[in-house]
């Protein structure tokens, strides 16, 4: 079972069980079993099925019928939603899956469109660094992890695989 | 533990290009005892699963509770220590265990439920942070490019107040500003 989620909300909701149970109906785009809530956090589906029951006899949640034509359970207040997909997110992959517009290379050329329409970084160089701008020491830490060891792209040459644009980048 | 024949069939065989980061790490997670909690995709190749971009070799970067049990299981699955990188050519998958402790946010991670089992994501507002700095410091349209998509796929969903707080303290507002333009988040997702 997941442990380790917020405990800010298992305090709000008052257990963990309730806490993942109303965080995976959040985040599914349509109605969930019993089994699948349960499946999808590791809990078991005795307890999942009674905190579901709980819930319903509370108005929290609600039955309705999936696009399959099968039963399953609903969270439909929206700002109860919203809070849980911001602090609890969970879900499952074809379900993610489905709600993303684009996949393999459709989102690469995405990319490459986003980064073409961008300001040249040697024309407009006050929109990339503005005169006198410096990372806080903080911030400077967090550049330290994205300066890579040239060990690591040689191996990656080495197979022929795709080395990091940072390559080469120092602080 | 899924046997090395069994993980290069599934990998290569049965899992299209663009979810075979994801049940790779779900399976390492699983076959090293971690666990969900235990193991995080961090860096460029959780920004790969988030977006779902096509599957490119490169490295891909795992915080890990226990590292060693990490290693066993790379070792059992046929990859090589390189040092940096553990390797493995057929499978093309380069695994750097980048640390015990990811920098970010525990709260704000992701888990995916795979149908081979689950897999933890580094949080996408620290994915974000990391390219706007490096996009400041570097000059670096890549980064902001990612940093614009990621934010027009999951923006509604992200916790503005927490990419707030750091884009204050390293002067990013205005790339904040711009990235929400560009991805067509005009108005406060708060």
């Amino acid at each position: 079972m997941l442990d380790d989620i917020d405990p800010g909300m298992v305090a709000l909701f008052g257990s963990q069980n309730r806490t993942l149970v109303l965080a995976a109906l959040a985040n599914a785009s349509g109605p969930l079993s019993g089994y699948r809530v349960a499946k999808l956090f590791g809990g078991q589906k005795i307890k999942v099925n009674a905190e579901l029951n709980r819930l319903a006899k509370a108005g929290v949640v609600t039955r309705r019928r999936a696009a399959s034509g099968r039963l399953g359970w609903t969270l439909e207040d929206p700002d109860l939603r919203r809070l849980l997909r911001k602090r609890i997110r969970i879900c499952f992959a074809p379900d993610w899956d489905e709600r993303r517009p684009a996949s393999g290379e459709a989102v690469d050329r995405l990319l490459s469109e986003i980064e073409a329409s961008l300001p040249d970084p040697k024309v407009d160089r006050e929109f990339y660094r503005p005169k006198n701008w410096k990372p806080s020491p903080a911030g400077r830490n967090l550049l330290r992890e994205k300066v890579r060891p040239r060990e690591k792209d040689a191996i990656l040459r080495k197979y022929a695989a795709r080395t990091s644009y940072r390559e080469g980048k120092k602080l | 533990m899924r046997t090395a024949a069994e993980v290069e069939e599934l990998l290569l065989s049965e899992v299209p290009p663009d979810r075979r980061l994801r049940v790779f790490a779900a399976l390492l997670g699983a076959a090293s005892g971690l666990g969900t909690s235990g193991l995080t995709v961090v860096g460029d190749s959780a920004i790969e699963i988030y977006i779902n971009g096509a599957y490119v070799s490169g490295d891909i970067d795992l915080v890990a509770a226990d590292p060693d049990k990490v290693r066993q299981v790379l070792r059992a699955w046929g990859f090589r220590d390189e040092g940096k990188l553990w390797t493995h050519s057929k499978l093309g998958l380069y695994v750097d265990l980048v640390g015990r402790f990811n920098s970010g946010s525990n709260r704000l991670t992701r888990v995916v439920q795979t149908e081979y089992g689950s897999v933890k994501l580094g949080a996408i507002e620290d994915l974000i942070v990391k390219r706007l700095l490096e996009t400041r410091y570097w000059g670096q349209k890549a980064a902001l490019a990612q940093a614009i998509l990621l934010t027009r796929e999951y923006g509604a969903d992200l916790d503005w107040d927490y990419i707030r707080f750091f884009s204050e303290r390293d002067g990013l507002d205005d790339l904040v500003a711009e990235m929400r333009r560009r991805s067509g988040l005009v108005r406060n997702a708060r």
